[in-house]
């Protein structure tokens, strides 16, 4: 099973979330090919805990890589190996697939030589035994989602004469739609159009976003961006990314602005000189 | 054997005087002011960077006072500029500035001293005329530089016109600059030159510039210059490996803050971005961390986009960081060179440039391109190791500018003109595509795009976050969990790490629960908070199990004498149970391992656990039937305030 949520093992375990290790990474990054009836995936890992390190080499602990889609596949990888082949007919990509790859002892193993740990363990390292079988390293989860229609699109805008509102903004499942009742409020006779189309266009992420909250926080008013699972909805997890790309870390119904102004580029801004252009050049 | 003189300062004789001028460079980088001091100096910095370290080259730049009497040789320097004729009426007026400057008791100084830089080499053997000996050179000729004997780095380094220290001497009021250096071995030493003009002392006729050394007799006919130990002033000491550059009598208007931060992000946001520099400005701190909020602020940019017309670094670190670049191939008819082009179209911006950048991380040029001056656009141009070396071909002497006049052979000198034409050439093609794409012919808009530029701007984000590959020719698009990188605990500059380290961590561990009735938080007579298991750390041990709460990063709890402490079990799928596991029939005995305080078990909670400092530590016996293998997360509870 992939390890997603964050707990306190009775040992240190090294993820890239934890302090246990004071300054290792586990960092897998996959990439996936295709023939005609396998799936080739590729993986690259960086980890750089000397203790660990010495411990593949000694071939005292495994290599598994977990393949999670609709159920669990392990696959015991040595530290030499670069990828895996999986038969098509056992991996489907049409729902999500997560990947992680993890560190487990193939006998008891004793710490006293780990120089890796933080302060804490270091002072219990002498006496530190972890049994067989044991999880000892889990890496960042890499995520294929299923095949989307709309990969990168965020947006999409209807016409539709028979609304009941002039304007009407909705949540698809991939995109945000923003409906007209006339044609006319899309200012297409002007030409700074796109615009003057982004007052909706704030109207449409400032939804979003909200339901954004509502489906990943865990008390509906914040979402802490770092340690969350990733969304499950298709435009939740556009949102996700264009998020963390601005290096927002947090989301709460108070900051909804803040983020739309972090993530959008300037869109008032452009909005206004847009206005202004108008105003002064009269058209 | 040591000329047994008591002077600091030394200038060669000659047999009579045949240049009236002062040195031409001198005011070339006058005319640049503090940008071209800055730019001088670190650039220096840059080339002078330990091969074998990763990290980026530290250059701590102060300013402040200064009083007189603790620059060395201050008096003998004064009786030469009372000393100088001046000839003709730009050399007399300089003359008559500098003895307007020489009664002053205190003046200004500015210092930029680097570190993880190698320094120079060699200093104990003084005047040595060796290529190994980089003390040698830099304190006693110019118009020379070292050459690194690794080409690849000779290449990248910035400058090779070999008159940069001359930029130090042109900031001072009296052309007088010194350099402290600690070489490997820990070695300092103090080195330092004056610019005056050829002049008569006592008798006899002295050379322009003055160098500050003692004189060592090498044999009947030659003398050699040697340096001096450095136990001067602390101004001028530099104590760990590397350079630092001081400047007395400062020029008025040099010293401040705000410009010099400017004049360093303005020609190294690139090397600063790329984790290649850090620069402290008076305890201001320029890195990869804090450069992005200082372009984007109205202290030191302007920010309106529509109003920016000389100073484009705001507009180039944005395009650097958010553009995807393309390639870009740009040909002198003889030979191909490959450049990056970051580039972004925005119609706010009423001046189009092109920031031409080196591989070290220094921006050369502004560049117009003909016809496209005042075009929408904002492009970063960046080349390889190649493109450098002829880049830095090109360059003018103070690197502002490509051109092809100084270029003496005449073969060399066209093949430059096409080069600097094609470049030209190629950017108006990308420009015109963007302007094209971005303004469609026709009057009537097409309607599917209104919301084209908006949304264009949105994909190329999600683009380079994510990735697709198509599978069964549908796009499967891959994202990862997000990853930070931790902080390795022996770096060297550890105080800068720990800032940085504040900064990143703000982020309260620390989650409030509500209760399971929704009732709100002033209603109920404690608080719930989830800790996340960053700040607990945990381990079995024989039978004893050690638990430790760091608080310090949540100020709610910071604060309080002590809490209650709760806990779930996570199973294999993640999930929490949170009534499962009984304290009572799993614990001995709880206490802290500190004093031996004992704490109480009540409705499944460990009651009144002490906070001391912000951190909590207990020391948990087991009992045989304790399940050793479980997980936990933890919960704290505290009395409500209100």
């Amino acid at each position: 099973m992939i390890y997603k949520k964050n707990a306190n093992f009775p040992y240190p375990v090294l993820t890239n979330d934890s302090h246990s290790y004071a300054e290792s990474n586990f960092i897998l990054d996959v990439s996936l090919e295709e023939s005609s009836n396998m799936y080739r995936l590729k993986y690259k890992y960086e980890l750089d805990s000397p203790f660990l390190e010495n411990l593949l080499k000694e071939n005292r602990v495994q290599l598994l890589l977990i393949i999670q889609s609709r159920d669990n596949k392990y696959y015991r990888v040595e530290d030499t190996d670069q990828y895996v082949d999986i038969p098509k007919s056992r991996l489907s990509l049409n729902k999500r697939t997560s990947v992680q790859l993890q560190i487990q002892s193939k006998e008891e193993i004793n710490f006293s030589l780990n120089e890796d740990l933080n302060d804490f363990y270091l002072q219990f390292k002498e006496k530190l035994n972890v049994s067989k079988h044991a999880l000892l390293a889990y890496s960042n989860v890499v995520v294929f989602e299923g095949s989307t229609t709309k990969p990168f699109e965020l947006f999409e805008k209807k016409v539709n004469p028979t609304l009941s509102s002039d304007i009407k903004i909705e949540l698809g499942t991939e995109t945000i739609i923003i409906n007209y009742r006339n044609p006319e409020y899309q200012f297409v006779e002007f030409s700074q159009s796109n615009k003057l189309n982004n007052p909706y266009i704030y109207t449409g992420l400032s939804r979003a976003l909200h339901q954004f909250i509502i489906n990943n926080g865990e008390d509906q008013e914040t979402v802490d961006l770092e340690v969350c699972d990733l969304p499950s909805s298709p435009l939740d997890i556009k949102l996700y990314q264009l998020m963390t790309k601005k290096m927002v870390t947090e989301i709460s119904i108070d900051s909804i602005d803040e983020v739309i102004h972090k993530i959008s580029d300037h869109i008032i801004d452009k909005y206004i000189s847009a206005i202004k252009g108008l105003a002064q050049h009269g058209d | 054997m040591l000329l047994n003189e008591t002077n600091y300062w030394r200038f060669s004789k000659i047999p009579n005087i045949e240049e009236s001028n002062f040195n031409k460079v001198l005011e070339r980088f006058y005319d640049m002011k503090v940008t071209g001091l800055v730019r001088e100096n670190i650039q220096n910095s840059l080339d002078g960077k330990f091969k074998s370290y990763e990290g980026p080259v530290s250059v701590k730049i102060q300013t402040g006072e200064l009083e007189t009497r603790c620059i060395p040789g201050n008096e003998e320097l004064i009786d030469r500029i009372r000393a100088l004729q001046g000839r003709n009426s730009y050399t007399k007026e300089t003359i008559r500035h500098m003895l307007n400057k020489v009664d002053q008791r205190s003046v200004s100084y500015i210092s930029f001293e680097d570190q993880n830089t190698k320094g120079l080499t060699g200093a104990s053997y003084g005047q040595s005329n060796s290529k190994q000996h980089t003390w040698g050179i830099y304190a006693y000729n110019k118009g020379v530089h070292f050459e690194e004997s690794d080409s690849t780095i000779e290449t990248a380094r910035g400058g090779s016109h070999g008159v940069g220290k001359i930029a130090s001497n042109a900031a001072s009021d009296i052309h007088l600059m010194f350099f402290a250096n600690c070489d490997q071995n820990g070695e300092q030493h103090l080195g330092g030159t004056i610019q005056l003009i050829e002049h008569a002392y006592k008798d006899q006729y002295y050379r322009a510039s003055g160098y500050f050394a003692k004189l060592q007799q090498d044999n009947d006919t030659s003398t050699k210059f040697m340096p001096f130990k450095n136990d001067f002033h602390e101004v001028f000491s530099k104590t760990t490996r590397g350079l630092k550059i001081i400047i007395p009598y400062l020029r008025k208007g040099y010293a401040e803050t705000d410009d010099i931060i400017t004049s360093v992000c303005d020609s190294f946001f690139m090397s600063i971005i790329e984790g290649k520099l850090e620069v402290e400005v008076n305890n201001i701190k320029i890195n990869s961390d804090t450069i992005h909020d200082i372009v984007t602020s109205s202290t030191y940019y302007e920010q309106k986009i529509e109003e920016v017309k000389k100073i484009f670094t705001p507009l180039y670190v944005n395009t650097y960081l958010e553009k995807a670049p393309q390639n870009l191939v740009i040909s002198d008819s003889r030979q191909n060179f490959n450049f990056r082009l970051y580039f972004n179209y925005d119609e706010r911006i009423t001046k189009g440039r092109v920031a031409i950048v080196r591989t070290v991380g220094m921006k050369i040029e502004d560049l117009k391109v003909k016809g496209n001056v005042n075009k929408p656009f904002n492009a970063v141009l960046i080349g390889g190791p190649e493109e450098d070396s002829y880049l830095k071909s090109l360059e003018n002497e103070s690197h502002t500018e490509l051109s092809s006049d100084h270029i003496k052979d005449p073969i060399l000198q066209r093949q430059a003109k096409r080069f600097i034409n094609n470049l030209s050439k190629e950017i108006s093609k990308v420009i015109e595509s963007a302007i094209k794409a971005n303004n469609p012919a026709d009057g009537m808009i097409n309607t599917e795009d209104i919301l084209y530029v908006v949304e264009t701007e949105f994909k190329q984000d999600l683009q380079s976050s994510m990735g697709t590959v198509l599978i069964n020719n549908k796009p499967v698009v891959k994202s990862k969990t997000t990853v930070k990188k931790k902080e390795k605990r022996n770096a060297k500059e550890n105080i800068n790490k720990n800032e940085k380290k504040d900064r990143k961590q703000t982020r309260n561990p620390l989650k409030l629960q509500k209760s399971p009735s929704g009732e709100h938080d002033g209603e109920s007579t404690s608080k719930k908070y989830s800790a996340h298991p960053e700040m607990v750390e945990r381990i079995i041990v024989q039978d004893k199990e050690y638990l430790n709460f760091d608080f310090t990063k949540s100020a709610e709890i910071m604060n309080d004498q002590s809490c209650d402490i709760g806990l779930a079990v996570i199973d294999g799928m993640g999930v929490e149970h949170t009534n499962e596991f009984d304290l009572a029939s799993s614990y001995l005995d709880i206490r802290n391992p500190n004093n031996f305080t004992k704490y109480d078990i009540e409705n499944n909670l460990i009651k009144d656990v002490e906070i001391i400092e912000g951190k909590a530590q207990l020391e948990l016996s087991l009992l045989p039937q304790y399940n050793r293998t479980l997980k936990f997360v933890y919960y704290v509870e505290v009395p409500n305030d209100l």
